[in-house]
């Protein structure tokens, strides 16, 4: 397993965990949204373990780079946050899918799952217009890449995830910018009643990733309690 | 074993998707209550061989006393119902064209693919709800999510009907713990359409499968794979979703 994030103190924790499990694995400290550091990863990837079979695009948030929170209302969003958070979603994922492609065509196969979100499904009050619009394109850069490159013997999937908690920063975020009041009518929209897990959202890419999707490409799967379905 | 201890009501057993996904819960540890309106012996010897208890009933999904009977039996034979896969359905072989439908046509279609699963949710739900648990998995279809090139307007209306049911169910069950998914499977090469496909000329076969990313049928086993993810508490946040199971020859936002 290769574990990419662009803060290297978060990198280490993880492999030592996979690490323990007795699976190999390498931390890489990247940011995926740069032509250049994306190449080194790879060439890392390359030399280490010679091959790819999946690769899983979860790079993003609405900050863009850990850098906190961009404005949500479009008056307010200045063009360097529009820009800072298409490159997180978005252009994390080009740049990565195209380097991943490159290892796994030799092979005639390959796993590529994109994480968007809830949000490409429908507005929220919680995050900018830039933040949709990247999760959106996400899934349209999904469907092109499962057509492309299916011939190749290479899936493309996305999930998309409603509220989840997967960090303190999540929690503090459901627990500070809501009322009581707010968190209950929120509750209310989800039929299952509740917020989901991080293991929740795993689960479903492992399936993607997994032979058992071997007829699935081009899909979106929804990980959001019931509170959106298409 | 992903669902030792559980137990499972599977329409349509008899052959196909059906037989393929009664036989992946087998494996995986289930208990299985098999349904079909054509006999299940050679269904039910093969599954019960896989060291299962298997309650087979002969049934027509589309009488609401039959389905009510099936889903008691179930109750008293294993004492819960953790699973229902609404797999009973199909074209039945009606015309095509709507100009050509008739009224009889219609109804027995939609009978099979909507009112069966209907019925069935209907007669598993207090069930579920009295466990506060349960997932249910509704075989619907590329033609419900798209249309369909060889069966007529009454299966692609059914099966379309099927994933508006499912996502009401979802809203209404959820805050029982019950999660209503669906699958919609595009090409299927069940045993029955492999012989016909072979006897094609080569152009022809190359023709049904452009417009197919993936460029092949896909296998029942394949369906009943993402079945089982959906079922299972692997899903335990996914309810109202849908999983397209076509090699991306239809994919939508």
């Amino acid at each position: 397993m290769v574990v990419n994030d662009i803060n290297a103190s978060l990198i280490e924790d993880t492999v030592q965990e996979i690490q323990r499990s007795g699976k190999r694995a390498r931390g890489i400290q990247a940011d995926a949204t740069n032509e250049e550091e994306v190449s080194r990863m790879f060439a890392m990837i390359k030399e280490t373990f010679g091959k790819l079979d999946i690769l899983v695009n979860n790079v993003g948030g609405s900050g863009g780079g850990g850098a906190g929170d961009t404005s949500v209302k479009i008056g307010e969003v200045p063009e360097e946050d529009w820009d800072k958070v298409i490159r997180a979603n978005l252009k994390s994922t080009f740049l990565c899918s195209k380097k991943a492609i490159e290892l796994m065509k030799p092979a005639g196969y390959g796993k590529i799952v994109n994480i968007s979100s809830r949000a490409a499904r429908l507005g929220t009050d919680h995050q900018g217009p830039q933040y949709h619009t990247s999760k959106s394109a996400v899934l349209g850069l999904t469907r092109q890449l499962a057509r492309d490159l299916a011939p190749l013997g290479i899936h493309v999937n996305a999930v998309a995830p409603g509220f989840i908690l997967s960090s303190p920063r999540a929690e503090r975020r459901w627990k500070e910018t809501r009322t009581e009041e707010e968190r209950q009518a929120y509750l209310k929209g989800i039929p299952m009643g509740r917020l989901g897990k991080p293991e929740e959202v795993a689960n479903a890419v492992a399936f993607l990733c997994s032979d058992e999707a071997s007829y699935i490409t081009g899909v979106t799967i929804d990980i959001n309690g019931g509170s959106f379905m298409i | 074993m992903r669902f030792a201890g559980k137990v499972a009501w599977i329409t349509g057993v008899a052959r196909g998707i059906g037989f393929a996904t009664a036989s992946a819960l087998a494996r995986e540890g289930a208990d299985l209550a098999i349904n079909d309106i054509r006999p299940l012996d050679e269904a039910a010897a093969k599954l019960k061989g896989m060291g299962r208890s298997v309650l087979a009933m002969q049934a027509d999904v589309t009488i609401a006393r039959q389905v009510e009977e099936m889903a008691e039996k179930i109750f008293k034979g294993f004492g819960h119902i953790d699973i229902l896969v609404n797999n009973a359905g199909g074209g039945l072989n009606v015309p095509f064209s709507i100009v050509e439908m008739q009224e009889e046509d219609w109804d027995k279609v939609v009978d099979l693919n909507l009112k069966g699963s209907f019925l069935c949710c209907k007669a598993a739900i207090p069930y579920m709800r009295k466990q506060g648990k349960g997932s249910i998995v509704n075989i619907a279809s590329l033609a419900g999510r798209s249309s369909a090139t060889t069966v007529g307007p009454a299966y692609t209306g059914a099966k379309a009907g099927l994933l508006g049911l499912t996502r009401h169910l979802a809203k209404t069950e959820g805050p029982y713990g019950i999660r209503v998914n669906a699958v919609c499977p595009g090409s299927i090469m069940t045993e029955l359409l492999a012989e016909r496909f072979k006897s094609y000329p080569k152009e022809e076969q190359e023709k049904r499968l452009a417009g197919t990313p993936l460029g092949r049928f896909g296998r029942p086993e394949e369906v009943a794979a993402a079945v089982l993810f959906l079922a299972s508490d692997e899903a335990s946040f996914i309810t109202g979703a849908n999983i397209d199971v076509n090699g991306g020859r239809f994919m939508q936002m």
